[in-house]
């Protein structure tokens, strides 16, 4: 009786709004100061992971403070959104989970920073030393650098420098854009500016640290019809001779209407 | 004719795409109380690797009177997992399920995680939306709470935060009617493009451009702000100034 009365009473029509898809495509390359957007490889060499190279002439060995090095495997974001809303790129470490890939042990932080009951912990995000244990020794926070592909801007042609990941003030993400950039910042009339274009940013409170130690939203919009090249850098301390790092897998999430 | 080979060539060369598709983007679901309802997501790996597809369900941005419900139960997937070949499209079936007790709107957020089964330390996800609006229950109520001029790199921009009381989400689109000196003078209509939502019981900033500030003429301007979603429609109007360098100085609300 009670399917009947649903089948008479309910009223139901469905529109899927079919504005076409979303599409969304991520693939990590060796740098060689070309970039395989548009469905060209430019002889760009696919890669497997982020690599960390950590020779003497890199870095000092036994150095407790943190030094900065950039990888030179970079990510390409092809992100596309048709519907007639706004879509969001994140980008996130997922620390949860020990992984093993090929010969080394990829240990990944315990902690990254994010609110619990409304209690901001600044805790570390990105990457550590295998075989270190967790973030309170040799932790190695991830930083992302992300440059959009607007049509009036040209991709670099060299890696960036690490100066170009820390060199930030609050607020301001860790990433370079086009030249209609707004940032999200106070100025004296609006809280806070629109965002145009590529961001990393929290997702479901994790937070992606620009230093592992403070709560930093970095927060970029690629636009609907435009790739990203995301460069990767982090922190090392205390590395040896022999030191492995590596990062366990990078999430990129394409959030539709948020 | 060797021109035109080389340019479909090229054509081709610079639009073939690898990537993972989802279709639909946003999905909406119109129902009463009970009902139920058979969709489709449809997967198309155009990539050259096999993926492996994850899928997970949560409540979104829901009326408050839902929010303890349970995402799991109402969009039911047969299964939570699929390998999608390089080059295939699969399609894959849920089920809506609308509670008797559901009331105004629900979301749901769908995740499609992909990883490709080569190895690649990467994960893609992507995260579409799918709203149900309980027929019978929805109560529609927004308004344009605030309106702020600011001039920025020689444009007038707004920010209009428009206020949802109701119990649906509204996505809403409209326009801007720019008058000068009185209504009689309309210099430009401006559109407000459909874009994201404002969720119910919530407020949202819409921050765009209004008018570049050259060729501006000074003196006093009248902007009427109109709004609609959902059959309905609210309208707010600003007035300002503009100095003879042609710069936004002053704004009077009303």
């Amino acid at each position: 009786m009670k399917k009947i009365f649903i089948l008479l009473t309910f009223i139901l029509f469905f529109t899927a709004f079919a504005r076409a898809d979303v599409e969304f495509d991520v693939k990590l390359y060796k740098f060689s100061g070309t970039y395989p957007i548009n469905g060209t490889s430019h002889g760009e060499t696919e890669v497997d992971e982020i690599s960390w190279n950590l020779g003497s002439s890199d870095i000092t060995y036994g150095l407790s403070s943190p030094q900065y090095k950039v990888s030179d495997v970079y990510a390409v974001i092809k992100a596309t959104c048709t519907a007639n809303t706004a879509a969001n790129v994140y980008v996130y470490t997922d620390n949860r989970n020990n992984i093993s890939v090929g010969s080394y042990v990829y240990k990944v932080t315990a902690s990254r920073t994010e609110y619990e009951e409304n209690v901001q912990r600044a805790k570390y995000n990105g990457l550590v030393r295998a075989g270190s244990g967790g973030g309170e020794y040799g932790y190695a926070p991830m930083l992302y650098k992300v440059y959009t592909t607007q049509p009036d801007y040209a991709l670099p042609t060299t890696l960036p420098s690490y100066t170009d990941f820390v060199t930030i003030s609050d607020n301001v993400p860790s990433a370079t854009y086009g030249t209609r950039l707004l940032l999200d910042v106070s100025d004296d009339n609006f809280s806070t500016k629109k965002i145009l274009y590529a961001k990393i940013v929290s997702y479901w409170g994790i937070w992606c640290g620009f230093d592992g130690s403070a709560p930093y939203q970095g927060s970029c919009w690629i636009p609907k019809q435009y790739d990203a090249v995301v460069f990767f850098c982090a922190a090392f301390s205390n590395v040896v001779s022999n030191d492995h790092f590596g990062t366990n897998t990078i999430n990129f999430v394409y959030e539709v209407d948020n | 004719m060797k021109k035109i080979l080389f340019t479909l060539f090229f054509i081709l060369l610079t639009t073939c795409s690898y990537a993972v598709s989802l279709h639909p983007p946003v999905t909406n679901v119109f129902g009463g109380p009970g009902a139920e309802y058979d969709g489709i997501y449809t997967i198309n790996n155009t990539d050259d690797t096999d993926i492996r597809v994850f899928i997970k369900v949560s409540l979104g941005n829901c009326f408050s009177e839902n929010k303890d419900l349970d995402a799991e139960k109402i969009l039911v997937f047969d299964k939570k997992e699929y390998d999608v070949r390089a080059g295939e499209k699969i399609e894959i079936p849920y089920k809506v399920f609308i509670g008797e007790n559901f009331k105004g709107s629900v979301a749901i957020r769908v995740e499609f995680k992909t990883e490709r089964t080569s190895g690649q330390m990467i994960s893609m996800l992507m995260s579409v939306p799918l709203y149900i609006t309980v027929l019978g229950t929805e109560n529609v109520d927004f308004d344009i709470e605030s309106i702020d001029l600011q001039t920025l790199n020689k444009t007038i921009q707004y920010k209009m935060v428009v206020k949802n009381k109701g119990n649906v989400h509204i996505r809403h689109s409209g326009s801007i009617d720019l008058y000068y000196k009185n209504k009689k003078n309309l210099v430009k209509t401006i559109e407000i493009p459909e874009t994201v939502p404002t969720y119910c019981e919530s407020s949202r900033e819409f921050i765009e451009n209004l008018i570049p500030v050259d060729g501006l003429l000074k003196g006093k301007y009248i902007a009427v702000f109109k709004i609609n979603a959902l059959e309905k429609e609210v309208q707010k109007e600003i007035k300002f100034k503009v100095d003879k360098d042609g710069n936004f100085v002053s704004e009077q609300k009303k």
